[in-house]
C-alpha cells in the first residue's frame, strides 16, 4: 500500500519514491508541481471552510470509530508495516494506536476545542461578538518511529479548517496515508484538503517549494533537522515546533505507602515498556525516594518481565543493541563497585532495571531501560532534574496533597508541560497543551467585532 | 588472601608475561587465566562483577574514572596517568606499580620494534606531536614515545615537537631537513588530529618535503569530540602532500591499557575507512555480540581489548568503542553512543556524551 496520500484532484506530474526497511520497501508519489499544489489545496480549503466544526468532529470520531477495532483492515496492514520498519511488536503498535486513537473521539475533541477556543463554533462565524480563522495551508514535517503520532497535529490543522501539506516521517510512514484513505471514505471534503508525501530530509528545493504553498509550519524532530526548518520559515508564517524532549518520573515515600509498591512497580514498567520507551513523553529515569527505590526496583524488574509477555519489545537493531548493552555492562560494573546498585536483565536485551544512586554515569537508552535513582526526597529529585530544564516535558508525578500540589509547580516553573500520574506518562490527551502551548488556539487568528451597532442586534 | 606486589608469584607472573611481550614466547591462555585468577583475588570489585556477566569479560573504561580497580595497593604507586577525559568530562586516574610499569616498558618498546622498524633495520628518526615526558609526566603516551624513541629511533634526531606553545614548528623543521639531507627515514607519530593541523598550517605556509623512503606516518585518537571529520583516505592524501609520505597507519592506545594496537592491514573497513587493528600473543582487540556478549569472528559490537602486559588491573577492557571484526583483524570504528529517536532525548545527549 503507498505511503503517500494524493486527492483525486491533483493531476499535475507526480515522482515516485521509496522508502527502505532492511528488505522491505514502500512505494509512494511526491508531487513535482508544488504550485499546482498549492492552487488545489487552496480550492480544498474553500470547501473544507465550508464544513462546521461539528462536522468534522463527526467525521474524524468516525474513523476513528472504525480504527478503534484492531482488527480493521486498513489497520491491520498499518500495524503490519509498520512492526517492519519500527522494529516494535505488533502488540506495542497496537496498543500505541489505541491510545492515540482514543485521544481523537469526540468529546475529547470538542474538550480540547472548547479548552482553547471557548466555544468551538468560533470556527464557523462570529459567536458574540468573535470568530477564530486558521491558516489556509499548513505544513508539517513530522519525524519518529511512534505510531500515529502525525494524527495529532493533523487534525488539529483539520479543526481549525487549515488544508495540510503532511511530510510523513521515514521511520513510520504507513499511518497517515492509511488514516486518510479511511476518511476519505466518511469525509472526502476533509481528506482532499490533505497531500501527504515524503522527501529526504536534505531535499531542500523541495522542502522550500512546499513551504511556499504554506501560511503555518509545524516540525516535529531533533534540534537539528527543527532548526534547518525554522532557519527558512517567513515572517508571515506561524511556526509550531516540537523539538528534542526529555520526560522522567519521581516517586515520593508517601506515594508508595499509598499505592503500594507492587502497583507503582507496575505503573513505572508501563511507562518505560509503551512504545517501547521510545516517545518523548517516556521517562528516561524514575527518581524514587531511597526508603523505598530498592524495593520497587526488585518489583519492577518483575513488571518489566510481565510488559514484555503481554506486549512483546521490538527488534533491536545492531547499534541500538551495542549501545544498550554497552549500557549495561557498565552499570553492572557500577553494581559490583556499589552496594546502592544492582542491576536486573534477562539473558537477552528485552528489558533492564538498573538501580542506583547517582542519575549519572549511566543514561537510559530507550529500549525499555528503567532506570531507579535513589534520592532523599522530592525535593532532591526536582533538584535533580534542573541541569535539564530547558529540554523538559513530561514528568510522572507520584505525590500526593499538598507534597503533589507543591512539586508540580516547581516542575512547571522548571520547564515540563506535562503532569501526569506515574502509568500515564505515554497517555498524553488532546487537552494537553502539547509542549506547553496551545495547539489549536495556537493555528488561528481571531477577529472581534467591537464598538459596532449590530453586535447587539438580534 | 589476596596477592602482594612482592609475592614470588607475582614476580615469576611477570617473567612469563614478559617472556610474551617481548618475544611472543609461553602459553597466552595458561596467562590470561592466571591474570584473571590474581584480578579474582586482588580485587573483589572485578570478582563480583565477572560473576554477573561472565569470567573475562573487559572492565568498562568508565570504571576509571573514580580510582578503578587497582591490583596492587599494598604497593605504593611508581607512576600514576591520568586519562584524557575524552570519554566523559572527568577525568581518570591509573596507578602503576614497580612491576607493572616494567611491563608496560618492554610491551611498548617490543611493539614499536615490531611495528615502528623500517624494513632495513636502520633507526628512523623519530619525531612525536607529544610534549615530552617531563613536560606532561601524567600523560601515559608521553611516556609511550620516550620508550619507542628508545627502542627504535635515532637517538640524535628524535624528539618531542610539543612544546609549551604548541607545535615547535621550527624544531620540526630543522629535524626534518636533517632527516633529508642525511638519507634517514622518518616515522611521523601523534594524535590524528594534531596531524590535520599541521598539516594545516604548513600548507598555509608553503612548506613540503619529500622523507627519504621508509618514511611513516602514525596517527591515534580519531576525531572523537572535533568539530571536523576526515576520512582516512583524505588525512593520508594531506601527509602525502606536505611529507612524501607513502606509508601511513593508526595506533589505538588508551591511558587504560598498557600497551597500543597498530594496524596490521590497509583495507578500509570503518565508516571513515579506518584500519583493521591486528592482534600479537599478548594481546589485541576482539569483538563482544551486542546481544549474546559472545566473542565474533565477523560483525560488528563492542570492542574489547586484551592486554597480557598489564599487570596492574584487570587485563581485559571494554573500551567503549564500535569495533568491527573482518579476518584481519578489528577495526575500530568510534565510540559506542546513544542515538535520539525524532524528538527522544537521552539524558547522555544533552551532556555531550558525558554519561
Amino acid at each position: 500500500m503507498t505511503v503517500s496520500w494524493t486527492p483525486e484532484w491533483l493531476t499535475a506530474d507526480r515522482a515516485p519514491f521509496t522508502l527502505k526497511a532492511g528488505p522491505h520497501e514502500w512505494r509512494g508519489v511526491r508531487p513535482t508541481d508544488w504550485a499546482a499544489v498549492g492552487a488545489g489545496l487552496r480550492i480544498a480549503h474553500e470547501d473544507l471552510r465550508r464544513l462546521p466544526v461539528r462536522r468534522i468532529v463527526e467525521a474524524v470520531d468516525a474513523v476513528v470509530d472504525l480504527w478503534a477495532k484492531r482488527d480493521f483492515t486498513a489497520r491491520r496492514t498499518t500495524v503490519r508495516s509498520a512492526a517492519l520498519v519500527t522494529g516494535m511488536s505488533e502488540e506495542t503498535i497496537d496498543r500505541a494506536l489505541d491510545a492515540e486513537l482514543g485521544h481523537l473521539r469526540a468529546d475529547s475533541l470538542l474538550a480540547a476545542l472548547t479548552r482553547e477556543l471557548g466555544d468551538p463554533e468560533v470556527l464557523d462565524g462570529f459567536r458574540g461578538g468573535t470568530t477564530a480563522v486558521g491558516p489556509r495551508t499548513v505544513l508539517a514535517v513530522f519525524s519518529g518511529n511512534v505510531p500515529g503520532l502525525p494524527a495529532r497535529s493533523l487534525v488539529r490543522s483539520l479543526l481549525v479548517k487549515a488544508s495540510v501539506i503532511a511530510k510523513v516521517p521515514a521511520k513510520e510512514p504507513h499511518f497517515t496515508a492509511a488514516f486518510l484513505r479511511t476518511l476519505h471514505d466518511v469525509e472526502p471534503v476533509l481528506a482532499d484538503a490533505v497531500v501527504a508525501t515524503y522527501w529526504e530530509r536534505d531535499d531542500e528545493a523541495v522542502l522550500e517549494a512546499a513551504l511556499d504553498q504554506a501560511d503555518a509550519v509545524i516540525a516535529y524532530g531533533g534540534d537539528q533537522a527543527c532548526a534547518a526548518i525554522r532557519a527558512r520559515v517567513r515572517p508571515r508564517q506561524l511556526y509550531e515546533e516540537h523539538g528534542h524532549k526529555l520526560s522522567f518520573g519521581i516517586v515520593s515515600a508517601e506515594y508508595v505507602t499509598r499505592y503500594g509498591v507492587a502497583e507503582v512497580a507496575r505503573r513505572i514498567a508501563a511507562d518505560c515498556s509503551d512504545f517501547d520507551q521510545h516517545a518523548c513523553l517516556s521517562p528516561q529515569v524514575y527518581l524514587v525516594q531511597e526508603e523505598h527505590a530498592r524495593a520497587v526496583a526488585e518489583h519492577l524488574a518483575g513488571a518489566m518481565r510481565r510488559e514484555a509477555q503481554d506486549s512483546p519489545p521490538g527488534t533491536i537493531d545492531a547499534q541500538d543493541a551495542t549501545v544498550l548493552q554497552h549500557r549495561r555492562l557498565v552499570a553492572e560494573w557500577r553494581a559490583a563497585t556499589s552496594d546502592a546498585s544492582e542491576v536486573w536483565s534477562p539473558d537477552g536485551l528485552e528489558w533492564t532495571v538498573v538501580l542506583d544512586d547517582a542519575l549519572m554515569p549511566l543514561s537510559g537508552a530507550g529500549n525499555r531501560v528503567a532506570r531507579i535513582v535513589s534520592v532523599p526526597d522530592v525535593a532532591a529529585a526536582v533538584d535533580a532534574m534542573r541541569p535539564f530544564a530547558e529540554h523538559l516535558q513530561n514528568v510522572g508525578l507520584g505525590a500526593v496533597g499538598e507534597q503533589f500540589r507543591r512539586t508540580a509547580r516547581e516542575l512547571a516553573e522548571l520547564g515540563a508541560s506535562r503532569v501526569c500520574a506515574p502509568g500515564a506518562m505515554t497517555k498524553a490527551s488532546m487537552v494537553w497543551r502539547h509542549d506547553g502551548q496551545p495547539r489549536i488556539a495556537g493555528l488561528v487568528r481571531w477577529c472581534d467585532v467591537e464598538l459596532h451597532p449590530e453586535l447587539d442586534r438580534p | 588472601m589476596t596477592v602482594a606486589h612482592d609475592d614470588p608469584h607475582v614476580a615469576r607472573l611477570f617473567e612469563h608475561l614478559a617472556r610474551l611481550v617481548c618475544d611472543g614466547l609461553g602459553d597466552p591462555l595458561d596467562l590470561h587465566e592466571q591474570l584473571v585468577e590474581l584480578a579474582m583475588v586482588n580485587s573483589p570489585d572485578v570478582a563480583r562483577y565477572w560473576k554477573q556477566v561472565g569470567v573475562g569479560v573487559g572492565v568498562p573504561d568508565t570504571a576509571y574514572k573514580d580510582g578503578g580497580p587497582h591490583l596492587f595497593p599494598d604497593a605504593p604507586p611508581v607512576r600514576v596517568f591520568r586519562t584524557s577525559g575524552t570519554t566523559g568530562s572527568v577525568r581518570g586516574t591509573v596507578r602503576y606499580s614497580r612491576l607493572g610499569l616494567e611491563l608496560k616498558s618492554l610491551a611498548i618498546e617490543a611493539n614499536a620494534r615490531r611495528n615502528l622498524r623500517p624494513d632495513d633495520g636502520v633507526r628512523p628518526v623519530i619525531l612525536a606531536f607529544t610534549p615530552s615526558e617531563e613536560a606532561a609526566p601524567e600523560m601515559a603516551i608521553a611516556f609511550d614515545m620516550v620508550r619507542i624513541a628508545r627502542s627504535c629511533g635515532d637517538p640524535r634526531l628524535s624528539t618531542a615537537v610539543i612544546g609549551a606553545n604548541g607545535v615547535d614548528f621550527d624544531l620540526l623543521g630543522r629535524r626534518l631537513d636533517a632527516a633529508v639531507a642525511e638519507g634517514l627515514p622518518v616515522v611521523l607519530i601523534g594524535g590524528t588530529f594534531a596531524f590535520v593541523n599541521v598539516c594545516d598550517a604548513l600548507e598555509a605556509q608553503g612548506r613540503r618535503w619529500e622523507l627519504p623512503p621508509g618514511s611513516r606516518m602514525w596517527d591515534g585518537g580519531g576525531f572523537k569530540g572535533r568539530s571536523r571529520v576526515m576520512r582516512v583516505d583524505e588525512l593520508h592524501d594531506a601527509v602525502r602532500r606536505v611529507f612524501g609520505i607513502e606509508r601511513h597507519g593508526n595506533i589505538f592506545g588508551m591511558t587504560e591499557l598498557a600497551n597500543q594496537l597498530f594496524d596490521a592491514a590497509d583495507t578500509p573497513v570503518g565508516p571513515l575507512g579506518e584500519r583493521p587493528k591486528g592482534g600479537h600473543p599478548a594481546g589485541g582487540p576482539k569483538v563482544r555480540d551486542p546481544r549474546t556478549r559472545e566473542h565474533l569472528t565477523e560483525g560488528r559490537g563492542l570492542l574489547e581489548v586484551t592486554d597480557l602486559s598489564l599487570l596492574d588491573r584487570p587485563h581485559v577492557l571494554l573500551t567503549g568503542d564500535l569495533g568491527i571484526a573482518v579476518p584481519e583483524g578489528v577495526a575500530i570504528a568510534g565510540r559506542i553512543a546513544g542515538s535520539s529517536r525524532g524528538c527522544s532525548l537521552t539524558l547522555d545527549e544533552m551532556t555531550g556524551g558525558a554519561a
